[in-house]
């Protein structure tokens, strides 16, 4: 009852984009057992914008292949269809904002840094949290780099209620997440969450996106891509790299707790996260 | 004591940080020899003074809150990137 009440005050607050053409037919094709790669490249190719930042994604050194793709085909078959996957949704959702500055307390490009920064952290966080998961680094990643979903949404479709966030948030100090409840009446990671569920997108992106400033609230089958995301976005805020917009967001020390990470381990995770984000072209 | 953020003192910059079992303490980021160093003193007054020294962040990260952890990690990067920064080039 609460969530449905929830759901129904964002959607009267923010009308949310439907899921982009692209992205729905591509999720159809994947769900398919018959596809091939020719199919989903075919889907993909049908937009030469998305297509291009795909490529540009796909041939990052995060990704490392040893020779560069210049075709979507062959993209495909290198990192396989759930890669290619949130490649598409990584540049589908950050193609929403037609903004480049939000007064300047919000900057496209300094936000792109921020969540790329939490994207890399919460791979280094969760290699340290769930050491046996190691195959699952690319999901936590995408999980970082779309978290901030809804600061995309609010900065597009409530640009001057999301601008008043940003001087409260700034002015008194306090995380966005609250000066948005107070401006907006729900936050972010509400919206963001709401959009990924309707957007039929993977339980993981949605808890991440909906709850890494609560990751006490999700069920325990996604507790651990929340709470990753949690953290690796506190320690992206305080390493300040890029910038997410407004005061940080506090560490919640239940969510610690439960990560089990040990403390001695904190400065070369740190340093990971340096190392890794040197390295990095991953650009948009 | 309450600080919230790092102060600058004499030759380095301090802030005071509250462990796991509330006891505060002063961690100071500053010269030591040709070398920066991290040293935590019971109390500002003891900077710089053996009698007050505590240790470096490996004597005493068991004991700190993780969010403070990560700041003074991020503190120490900080200042090193400025330092580096500021520094001369050479010829």
């Amino acid at each position: 009852m609460r969530e449905d009440l929830s759901e129904s005050i964002i959607e009267s607050i923010v009308t949310l984009p439907t899921i982009p053409s692209i992205l729905a037919d591509l999720n159809g094709a994947i769900a398919d057992p018959d596809s091939s790669a020719s199919d989903i490249a075919g889907i993909i190719s049908r937009d030469p914008a998305t297509t291009t930042k795909v490529l540009r994604l796909a041939n990052s050194a995060y990704y490392g292949l040893r020779s560069k793709v210049s075709t979507i085909k062959h993209a495909v078959t290198m990192l396989g269809f759930n890669i290619i996957r949130n490649l598409v949704l990584t540049a589908t959702v950050f193609d929403i904002s037609s903004q480049n500055s939000i007064s300047g307390l919000f900057e496209r490009d300094m936000f792109w840094r921020h969540s790329l920064g939490v994207g890399v952290a919460a791979k280094v966080v969760a290699k340290e949290a769930f050491p046996n998961a190691a195959y699952r680094g690319d999901e936590f990643f995408v999980c970082g780099l779309l978290h901030d979903l809804g600061k995309i949404i609010l900065g597009q479709y409530l640009q001057q209620k999301f601008e008043d966030a940003l001087v409260l948030s700034r002015d008194e100090s306090i995380p966005l997440y609250e000066a948005e409840k107070t401006t907006i009446g729900c936050d972010h990671s509400e919206v963001g969450g709401l959009l990924a569920s309707r957007w039929s997108l993977s339980g993981e992106i949605i808890a991440a996106v909906g709850h890494h400033h609560a990751p006490l609230e999700v069920s325990a089958e996604q507790f651990e891509y929340a709470a990753v995301t949690h953290l690796a976005d506190v320690i992206t805020r305080v390493k300040e790299i890029g910038s997410g917009g407004g005061a940080n967001p506090t560490l919640d020390r239940e969510v610690w707790d439960a990560l089990k990470i040990d403390k001695r381990k904190i400065p070369a995770m740190i340093q990971d996260v340096d190392n890794a984000l040197a390295v990095e072209e991953f650009a948009i | 004591m309450q600080q919230m953020n790092w102060q600058k003192v004499s030759n380095g910059h301090a802030k005071v940080f509250v462990l796991e079992n509330d006891t505060p303490i002063v961690g100071f980021l500053g010269d030591s020899g040709d070398r920066r160093r991290l040293v935590f003193y019971s109390d500002l007054n003891s900077i710089g003074m053996e009698s007050g020294e505590l240790g470096e962040l490996s004597d005493v990260i068991d004991d700190l809150r993780p969010e403070d952890i990560i700041e003074i990690c991020c503190f120490i990067d900080k200042d090193k990137a400025a330092r580096a920064s500021s520094a001369p080039e050479k010829s």
